[in-house]
């Protein structure tokens, strides 16, 4: 009887039992790290982050903050001193295969020297002001408003590269590249993506073997920009006043200048390609307005 | 027919006289034909009646054991149906509170991250599928430029060509080198 007397209150409570189950399982709740380092103004930082979003940031303190969350089966690492310091994540458990994710913030000092590596992540830094690499396989990266040595390396994460200073060195495979004012010295570089090169460029070279290449020549007073491309379309935007001095070539390719050339004294641009099309056009007068 | 048992059960009857005159005699016959049920009988009509005794029907001893029968089958049935429902209830409860798969589990920054997690394999796979249609690509330039070179020996511009791709090859190579590290 006493059974009896259970059961049916085990099948009484179940309803409100099940109502409780059947609803969405909230997510895990991660704890939010925040670990915070003592550092030399240019501590030497590497980071891993394979998978996830890394987002630095840079400040004029003596110091490294880290905030963010990781995933379930990642876990955090990291060590060092004053003048380097290395952290990420990595798997939990040994042989997981799966890549190590979180989702970080960091701020190091403005002269910090940064080394980041990733799988497939997005990654987005602004303010450095010492050297910066930055190797990614997939997922994006994004570094605005940075000085000194810059090197980025990519097979398939989009580039994206604003108001930089220094030597900016871009190596991708077939994810487009976008730069945007490096007033320094450029190399880009890239197998099947393209590359789009806007703004003041004093010296750039671009190299593709089938991406296309778009150069903004509005603004290249006393600038030097060589194209070389296998098979890329070649497209260079020229302004009407201050027109660049072009010398273009392709083998095969078409080579379309509706504009004459201008003079070296707004920049030089040199386009060689073996059989793709190269073409000069004219900015659009919205376009130099934007500009 | 009476056996000894029976004849036992009834004997209290005869003794004190309670029983009707045909049980009687079927007592009697059964004490007639057996020794043993003879010499009870006579042992217990010989002997002091006790005072007040109470006048027991002689299928008292049957009937309490057909009702104990009876009440045995039904809390053996009842037993048996309460842990049948017992077990129902548990096994229902345990599907219901069976552990769920899902997303939660294995990644918490999914809705942070622009790639999403079934997307993930492993550093060295990605790389290596990721950039084998480079490789491709530049293997066919390196061949359009080889057979150029072959109509033009020693033409600058394409030596130079085919030298930024072995270039492009070599850091292409070190790159999927350094993401399976």
């Amino acid at each position: 009887m006493r059974c009896a007397a259970a059961a049916l209150a085990l099948l009484v409570a179940t309803p409100a039992l099940s109502a409780q189950v059947t609803k969405p399982v909230p997510a895990l709740p991660v704890p939010d790290h925040l670990r915070e380092f003592h550092a030399s103004p240019t501590v030497s930082m590497r980071v891993y982050v394979p998978a996830g979003r890394l987002i630095i940031r840079t400040w004029d303190r003596d110091s490294i903050s880290v905030r963010g969350t990781h995933g379930a089966a990642s876990a955090m690492f990291g060590g060092g001193d004053r003048e380097h310091v290395k952290f990420g994540v990595e798997p939990l458990r040994t042989g997981d295969a799966r890549l190590a994710s979180a989702d970080l913030q960091v701020t190091v000092p403005r002269r910090a020297r940064l080394w980041v590596k990733a799988t497939v992540a997005t990654i987005d830094v602004t303010g450095s002001g010492g050297e910066l690499e930055v190797y990614a396989v997939g997922g994006s990266i994004t570094v605005r408003q940075a000085s000194g040595v810059i090197s980025i390396e990519s097979i398939d994460a989009p580039v994206q590269v604003d108001s930089v200073r220094g030597d900016l060195r871009v190596r991708g495979g077939k994810a487009p590249i976008v730069v945007r004012e490096a007033s320094g010295t450029a190399s880009i570089t890239t197998v099947s993506g393209s590359v789009t090169l806007i703004g003041h460029a004093p010296e750039s070279r671009i190299e593709t073997i089938g991406g296309d290449i778009l150069l903004d020549a509005t603004r290249l007073a006393g600038a030097l920009v060589d194209l070389q491309t296998h098979a890329g379309a070649i497209r260079i935007t020229t302004g009407t006043e201050a027109r660049p001095l072009l010398d273009l070539s392709s083998r095969t390719g078409a080579v379309t200048t509706p504009v004459p050339t201008g003079l070296a004294a707004n920049g030089r641009v040199l386009a060689r390609s073996f059989r793709g099309t190269i073409t000069v056009a004219p900015a659009a007068p919205a376009h130099r307005k934007g500009q | 027919m009476m056996n000894c048992e029976t004849f036992r059960l009834s004997l209290d009857a005869y003794r004190t006289v309670t029983l009707d005159d045909e049980r009687s005699a079927v007592v009697e016959a059964h004490a007639a034909e057996c020794t043993s049920c003879e010499a009870l009988l006579e042992q217990a009509t010989t002997g002091l009646l006790p005072p007040f005794a109470p006048a027991l029907p002689v299928t008292l001893r049957a009937q309490v054991l057909q009702a104990v029968a009876e009440r045995r089958r039904a809390r053996r049935t009842r037993v048996w149906a309460g842990a049948g429902v017992a077990i129902a209830a548990v096994a229902l409860v345990a599907i219901m509170f069976r552990p769920i798969p899902g997303p939660s589990q294995p990644m918490v920054v999914a809705d942070t991250m622009s790639v999403p997690v079934s997307e993930l394999g492993t550093a060295s796979m990605s790389a290596e599928e990721v950039a084998r249609s480079e490789f491709r690509a530049l293997e066919d330039a390196a061949g359009e430029l080889q057979a150029a070179l072959a109509r033009a020996p020693g033409d600058a511009q394409l030596v130079a060509f085919l030298r930024s791709i072995d270039d492009q090859r070599a850091a292409l190579r070190r790159q999927v080198q350094d993401a399976r590290s």
